[in-house]
C-alpha cells in the first residue's frame, strides 16, 4: 500500500498510570501535544517521531 | 412505522416473550424495532437490513448468544442500519464478532460489548457512546473513514486495532487497561492517515504494554 502523502497523527492524548511504553510511532507520523504523566514503574517513553509539544510529567523509571 | 417488543414503562402492556423472533421483525419492513427489558436468546445470527434500526428502549435489553454453536457474527449491520442502546453477551458457544459492520454508513450507539468484539469492514461507519468491557472486547477496523468516538474501553487487552486501514478517526475515548493489557490503540504498519486524538489512555501494563503503538512508517509495509 502506498502512502497518501498525508501523515498519521497522534494528537493531544493523555496517558497516565503504568505502561510498558506510552507511545511508539513511526518517524513520519505527527506526535504532538500529548501529555504523558504520573508513570510508575518500568516506563520508558519511546517517541520515534517529530515529538513536538509533548509534555512529560513525573516519571519514576 | 416502528415496532416495540416487550414490557417497559412506556409500553407496560406488551407481553411478547423474550423468545420473540427478532429476525422476522427485522425483515418485516419496519424501519425501527425497539426491544424492551429482558434477555433475548439468540441461536441464529441476526441480519439487520439496510436502513433498519434495532435498539433497546433503555430499560435493560440483552442480546445473548445461547447456542453451543460456533458463530462468526451474532449481528450483522447492513448499509445505513443502526444498533443502539443494548448489551451483547455470550452464555454458550463461540462468537468471533458480536457485531460485524458490513454496510457503509452503519452506526452503533450505546452498545455494551461484554467480552466480545466489534468488527468494522465498511466505510463511513460510526461507533459512539459504547462500552467495551473484558479482555476480548475491542474494535477491529478493517475499514476506511470510520469514527470511533466517546467510548469506554475497560479491562481490555486491546482497545482499538486498525488493520491496514486508512482515514479513520479515534477521538475522545477513554481506554483503561489492566495487568495483561497490551495496547490502547494498535495501528498496523501499513495503515496511513489515521488520527488518534484527545483520548485518555491508562494502565496498559502487559507485555509490551503500549498506550499507542504505531511503529512502522506508512507505505512501507
Amino acid at each position: 500500500m502506498g502512502s497518501t502523502g498525508l501523515s498519521n497523527q497522534v494528537l493531544s492524548n493523555i496517558f497516565y498510570g503504568t505502561f510498558g511504553v506510552p507511545i511508539k510511532v513511526a518517524a513520519s507520523s505527527a506526535c504532538t501535544n500529548n501529555v504523558i504523566g504520573n508513570q510508575t514503574t518500568g516506563c520508558t517513553p519511546e517517541l520515534v517521531s517529530s515529538d513536538l509539544g509533548n509534555a512529560f510529567g513525573y516519571m519514576n523509571t | 412505522m416502528a415496532v416495540h417488543i416487550g414490557k417497559s414503562a412506556e409500553y407496560p402492556k406488551d407481553t411478547f416473550p423474550s423468545s420473540t423472533n427478532i429476525q422476522s421483525l427485522l425483515d418485516g419492513g419496519e424501519k425501527v424495532i425497539t426491544l424492551g427489558a429482558g434477555s433475548y436468546s439468540l441461536t441464529t445470527a441476526l441480519i439487520v437490513p439496510a436502513g433498519v434500526t434495532l435498539r433497546g428502549d433503555g430499560t435493560g435489553t440483552i442480546l445473548n448468544w445461547s447456542s453451543a454453536a460456533v458463530i462468526t457474527s451474532m449481528v450483522t449491520l447492513n448499509a445505513g442500519s443502526k444498533l443502539e442502546n443494548l448489551l451483547i453477551q455470550r452464555s454458550a458457544g463461540t462468537v468471533t464478532n458480536a457485531v460485524l459492520v458490513s454496510g457503509a454508513s452503519a452506526a452503533l450507539r450505546g452498545v455494551y460489548f461484554s467480552s466480545l468484539r466489534l468488527s468494522v469492514s465498511a466505510s463511513m461507519c460510526s461507533v459512539s457512546d459504547c462500552i467495551f468491557n473484558g479482555a476480548s472486547a475491542y474494535v477491529l477496523l478493517n475499514s476506511t473513514s470510520a469514527i470511533v468516538s466517546r467510548n469506554l474501553f475497560q479491562s481490555t487487552q486491546v482497545g482499538v486495532y486498525i488493520n491496514s486501514a486508512n482515514g479513520n478517526l479515534v477521538v475522545d475515548n477513554q481506554l483503561v487497561g489492566y495487568a495483561s493489557a497490551n495496547y490502547g490503540v494498535h495501528v498496523d504498519g501499513s495503515s496511513d492517515y489515521n488520527i488518534v486524538h484527545a483520548n485518555v489512555i491508562s494502565n496498559m501494563q502487559g507485555s509490551p504494554g503500549y498506550g499507542v503503538y504505531w511503529p512502522v512508517q506508512p507505505g512501507t509495509v
